[in-house]
């Protein structure tokens, strides 16, 4: 029990120090050229006032931030919810959390305008993808075989359809809405203003200290109902926080970004595949490991052929095919 | 059963060409898809698919234009003149209302498409509803003599480009050789219409004049339109900025504008720092409908660049 606890600390560092130097790369990277040097020269000075200083600090510092901060919040969404709903499938795009925080976004930009902060967008964000959680969890729970990965993965599917149906359905109709969200809805990191990703980052920071806070409960949690029980925990109460933080880091992430999937599947998975199945050591490497992910699958469509491809797109080209695999591995000799 | 009818009918007419006998005009210019075309003598009921080229000029040389799509326009003196002139709304351009269309009975539908791939996608269907005449190249002023023919004003068209191209040469003696900058703020990102062989009109104008873009804002060999990103904004160094906001998009009341015209990005251009911003109407620049237009494109050169030291 011991080593296993403590596994995730060697690839922590190294995933660490991986995530320093990407960040730095990152930096590196856009239209404009600006020379590693130079990079490191306006950090390490925030006073300079040249255009490369005005460019590093409002079109790509913001962009790398929220690329580590979304996909933190959502690898570790998709690990709670993996242990929480002993379900290897789960993430909060399949379960349709992301695409329930999309819908209230979207209802709210209708309703308030264009120009409504981000800070309101994010409770939006934290209302829809609550009650999609809920709604998924009790469409999946129905029947006596109750919530069995597969039909939650289906609830998950049939919810968050109809969620982005009626989102696009709404963006036809109201072409002012579709402006403002043009490439929001499609997961885009492109644009994003620092005051906005700082102003979510609290709440997604909040979520994640919680999650490597319970790090025990999540582990407990993943072992069944009846070990969780034995070994004193209420799992009906935690599997009521684990909702919670999943509700903070997966709402959190669509505010800043839209509806990005896959990343809170593959990033656990892989963890788990490196150290084992105790969530103390898949929590803290799905965070880090998240971030990495996300980040070079942001950067490196416009590294290698400047194109600036949506986060959403290319996570889902590297996420489907693993997700295919997986379900073939884990759901076909199951059942 | 009818749909199978007029598509074998329409096959008909296409492929016998010249043979078939024209008892209207017979318009014959290679920039009208599928010419030779035959069109009603003197059309009573014409419906214009573009609320730019085809309704201004169309309105211009008085030609009895009944529909249009006017939905979202932003030139509001030629929305007026369509309003009093009795023209009935399709819809937004790009999803024109095609019941309203059909009960509008017309007699010729024209549009300005532009290019032979859209014509090509929409000539079947509506030249089952009527004949249909489709200008498939970007000029806008041959656009002026197939309309000056179906209104039989031809002399009037020659008179109009008289005095407008007296007034370009004035302009063009007058215009200081400043760089000057032309940007288009979109709700979602920044556009660019360069100066380039197929250059949108009123930036065809603009460099006919004399007007003197960056380097960036200058293609030889296209695209005319560039997208830049935050970061390639830098390359709008022109001496002088005109900006583009709203339209057919909402970029002026959304907080784009705020946005934009706040960051520090746009307050480095070189015209932004010695205060040489203006703003230009949508109207005028994104939808450009003729003369009316051209001429308010040499106003504005005027007024904002020949009239500033």
């Amino acid at each position: 029990m011991t080593r296993s606890a403590t596994a995730w600390y060697l690839p922590a560092l190294i995933l660490s120090v991986g995530l320093v130097g990407l960040s730095l790369w990152a930096m590196g990277v856009g239209s404009a050229r600006i020379p590693m040097g130079t990079v490191t020269q306006v950090l390490a000075d925030p006073s300079d006032e040249t255009r490369e200083a005005f460019i590093i600090w409002t079109v790509r510092l913001p962009r790398v931030l929220a690329a580590i901060t979304i996909g933190a919040a959502l690898a570790v969404a998709g690990a709670i919810m993996q242990a929480a709903t002993n379900n290897p499938l789960a993430d909060p795009g399949l379960l349709g959390v992301n695409a329930g925080a999309a819908f209230v976004v979207v209802i709210t930009i209708v309703i308030l305008g264009p120009a409504v902060g981000i800070g309101t967008l994010a409770w939006a964000a934290f209302l829809g993808a609550g009650v999609a959680a809920v709604l998924v969890y009790a469409l999946g729970a129905m029947g006596r075989s109750g919530p069995t990965p597969i039909k939650l993965v289906l609830a998950g599917v049939v919810i968050g359809t109809f969620l982005a149906v009626l989102t696009m359905s709404i963006l036809v109709v109201d072409g002012k809405t579709l402006d403002a969200v043009r490439l929001w809805t499609a997961g885009s990191l492109r644009g994003r203003a620092l005051k906005d990703v700082v102003l979510v980052m609290p709440y997604i920071a909040f979520g994640l200290g919680l999650a490597m806070m319970f790090r025990d409960q999540f582990t407990s949690l993943s072992l069944g109902t009846d070990v969780a029980q034995g070994l004193g925990q209420n799992p009906a109460r935690w599997r009521m926080i684990s909702a919670g933080i999943v509700v903070l880091l997966a709402g959190g992430a669509v505010a800043i970004a839209g509806p990005v999937g896959f990343v809170g599947l593959v990033v656990p998975h892989m963890a788990r595949l490196m150290i084992g199945a105790d969530y103390r050591s898949i929590l803290p490497l799905a965070m880090l490991g998240g971030a990495v992910l996300t980040l070079t699958a942001d950067t490196l469509p416009r590294a290698v052929w400047g194109n600036d491809v949506p986060v959403g797109i290319s996570l889902a080209l590297v996420g489907a095919p693993f997700f295919i695999w997986l379900a073939r591995r884990r759901l076909g000799s199951g059942s | 059963m009818l749909r199978i009818f007029g598509a074998a009918v329409f096959s008909l007419l296409f492929c016998s060409g010249v043979a078939y006998a024209c008892d209207g005009r017979l318009i014959d210019e290679d920039r009208i898809f599928g010419s030779p075309l035959c069109v009603p003598e003197n059309p009573k009921r014409v419906v214009v698919l573009d609320q730019s080229f085809s309704l201004g000029i169309g309105l211009e040389l008085g030609l009895p234009i009944i529909g249009a799509p006017l939905t979202r326009m932003s030139d509001e003196s030629l929305l007026k003149k369509a309003q009093a002139a009795g023209v009935e709304d399709l819809g937004f351009v790009t999803e024109p209302n095609l019941e309203r269309l059909v009960t509008l009975q017309p007699d010729l539908i024209i549009a300005f498409t532009g290019n032979p791939g859209l014509a090509e996608s929409v000539y079947p269907m509506l030249s089952s509803l009527a004949p249909t005449m489709l200008d498939t190249s970007g000029d806008w002023r041959g656009f002026y003599n197939v309309i000056g023919q179906l209104s039989g004003q031809e002399d009037k068209v020659a008179g109009l480009f008289k005095a407008y191209n007296d007034r370009l040469e004035e302009v063009r003696a007058k215009l200081p050789d400043t760089p000057v900058s032309i940007l288009r703020i979109t709700s979602w990102d920044f556009q660019v219409y360069t100066e380039s062989p197929d250059a949108y009109a009123p930036f065809e104008i603009a460099a006919e004049a004399g007007l003197v873009r960056s380097n960036y804002e200058t293609a030889p060999n296209g695209p005319s339109l560039k997208r830049p990103d935050w970061e390639e904004l830098a390359n709008l160094d022109g001496e002088i900025l005109l900006y583009i906001v709203g339209g057919t998009n909402d970029s002026d009341v959304d907080g784009r504008h705020e946005e934009v015209i706040e960051n520090p990005l746009w307050q480095v251009l070189p015209a932004v720092q010695s205060g040489n911003v203006h703003r230009i109407d949508p109207a005028t620049w994104m939808e450009f409908s003729g003369l009316i237009s051209a001429h308010r494109v040499l106003d504005d050169i005027e007024r904002l660049i020949i009239s500033t030291p």
